[in-house]
């Protein structure tokens, strides 16, 4: 009591100064994220301003139409939305299955079997891009949205994820469940499934995250604006004529407002699904 | 009928019916493909025409390739010079962001993990647009104070050190997050008994914050060193279609030389080489963390 008394006497001055240290270090770091909303109101004029101008003139959006009407912007955005759902609900649904099989049932191999599968997380992905391009051009499903989604719906990282979930659920909803004559995966989908609401959407997050941000995969497999994700679609922008930075920001923002929205309503699993995993290991 | 209904009640027959989907799609799209990736790397290969025995060759000419040596020394210089800085920074900020000094500070935290949320590529094309050598804030602000101009990107000495900002600037935001919750697991018995010792802030950072936070830490520089030699976005976008030359050759990455062997000059047995040396650059970290947790992360 005492110590908290005087804790909270003399550092208040101090308390100020932190403060003020944690308002401008939190500006700069949050400079780009500034210029990028503020460059995208801005005219090519404006933008070739020395030294640069911090606001625009006005608030004008003609380069968002410009990015939306003259550009496949809608299109990247489309396409990224469909790989993001279906990879979500892919791993989400495949990686619980895997995750409650491996943490409450019993069967032969089940320890290998899982420290096998586990041991993808120690390749780094950029090794298997050629041979995936390979099997992708067996499927036929080279420049398609399947075949960009495809290695992305299966994860050994949410099966880990979603087993240390589940081994620290209580046993006897299953004995519970089997006296009562239901089978295993009915167990798992009434009873279990149910309660891991949390880590999947810890999991959630964590993939819509990697499938929104992915770059090089995509980059490979695609091959027109028709399969094109939007990380692809703009940093292709940059290479094109009569492409301008305040439009290539335009685009940016229209990007990125998704991810912000997410990360908004979803701030706490995301949070906690670092965490865990920060600890862990 | 009854011995049906026996075979698919087995719990091990609905144990292999659950774990199927996911086990086949990582076996065909994962551990499929690092076992041909392996295999390739001892031949050559076009993609199309049969690949031919190549023996080391690969990796006899891998010594050789200027190209592949200088991805490679910049990749380990960026990790080098990106993950001290990153891993000090993060421990710092995390100090400053773990509590409450006023009530506002949490209004402003928020303002640290924008980068989180900002999708790489689009990060490295917001700081390509800042760091621009005529019209960019950053020289701006430098001509603005008086101060000579920089070019960050257009000249080779420059070019890696600001790809290091921006990877510096993408990644403190998660692993933030991670040492923030590191932080907020050391109870706070600790520092009051510190306190009544007379214990100063400084004594109390190094004596309890930095060894209790081992674990985060030990985390935090294990994962950076594997992202960091994964390094890709920013350098991609950073030198978007340049021809090869100098500026190439000061930032290309290994990750960048395994893209541009596969699949811009379609030589895939030369790239599974590439990526073979990554791999094993990474299974080495990962062993070093397996020896180095025993040996100085304190759990306790």
């Amino acid at each position: 009591m005492n110590t908290a008394n005087t804790m909270n006497t003399k550092p208040r001055r101090s308390g100020a100064l932190f403060t003020l240290l944690i308002i401008v270090l939190g500006f700069v770091m949050a400079v780009p994220f500034f210029w990028m909303i503020l460059s995208s109101f801005k005219s090519e004029a404006e933008l070739l301003i020395t030294p640069p101008r911090i606001f625009p003139v006005a608030v004008r959006f003609d380069n968002y139409a410009q990015v939306i009407y003259d550009m496949s912007f809608l299109l990247f955005y489309r396409n990224t939305i469909f790989i993001t759902v279906l990879r979500t609900v892919a791993q989400t649904i495949f990686c619980s299955m895997s995750a409650f099989a491996f943490a409450k049932m019993r069967f032969p191999g089940r320890d290998a079997i899982f420290m096998v599968l586990l041991a993808v997380l120690m390749v780094p992905s950029q090794m298997i891009m050629v041979p995936n391009y390979m099997i992708m051009r067996e499927l036929h499903t080279i420049d398609t949205l399947l075949g960009v989604a495809l290695p992305g719906m299966f994860s050994a990282f949410g099966m880990f994820l979603l087993r240390q979930f589940y081994l620290s659920l209580p046993n006897e909803l299953m004995e519970a469940g089997r006296i009562d004559g239901c089978s295993f995966f009915t167990i798992f989908s009434r009873i279990y499934f149910p309660l891991t609401k949390s880590a999947i959407m810890s999991l959630v997050i964590f993939t819509v995250m990697y499938s929104w941000n992915e770059l090089l995969w995509p980059l490979i497999i695609s091959s027109s604006d028709k399969t094109r994700v939007l990380s692809v679609g703009i940093a292709l922008l940059q290479g094109q004529n009569h492409v301008y930075y305040s439009q290539i920001m335009a685009g940016s923002v229209m990007a990125t407002i998704p991810v912000i929205v997410l990360f908004v309503t979803l701030q706490k699993y995301f949070i906690a699904g670092v965490a865990s995993t920060g600890i862990k290991g | 009928m009854l011995s049906k209904r026996s075979f698919f009640g087995r719990e091990s027959v609905q144990a292999f019916f659950l774990i199927a989907p996911n086990s086949l799609g990582l076996i065909l799209f994962y551990i499929v493909p690092i076992i041909t990736s392996i295999v390739l790397a001892f031949f050559q290969w076009d993609g199309l025409s049969a690949p031919t025995w190549a023996g080391l060759g690969n990796f006899v000419q891998l010594t050789k390739d200027r190209l592949f040596i200088n991805s490679f020394v910049n990749t380990l210089t960026y990790t080098v010079v990106v993950v001290p800085l990153l891993t000090v920074l993060v421990v710092l900020l995390g100090v400053l962001l773990s509590r409450d000094f006023t009530k506002f500070d949490k209004y402003f935290r928020t303002l640290f993990f924008l980068p989180l949320m900002t999708i790489p590529v689009v990060a490295a094309l917001t700081w390509k647009w800042l760091l621009n050598q005529e019209y960019g804030l950053l020289n701006g602000i430098l001509k603005a104070v008086g101060l000579h101009t920089i070019p960050w990107l257009s000249n080779p000495h420059y070019i890696l050190s600001s790809i290091a900002i921006i990877g510096l600037w993408l990644g403190i935001a998660y692993n933030l997050i991670v040492i923030i919750a590191g932080i907020k697991g050391i109870p706070a018995s600790y520092y009051e008994a510190a306190q009544l010792d007379g214990a100063s802030p400084i004594h109390c950072f190094f004596g309890i914050t930095v060894p209790l936070l081992t674990p985060s830490i030990f985390f935090v520089v294990v994962t950076q060193l594997i992202a960091c030699f994964q390094l890709f976005d920013p350098a991609f976008v950073i030198l978007g279609s340049d021809p090869p030359g100098t500026l190439k050759n000061a930032a290309n990455t290994i990750v960048m030389s395994i893209y541009e062997n596969g699949f811009t000059y379609f030589k895939m047995g030369y790239s599974s080489a590439q990526a073979f040396v990554l791999f094993i650059v990474i299974l080495i970290i990962t062993a070093i963390q397996f020896w180095g947790q025993k040996k100085w992360v304190n759990y306790d």
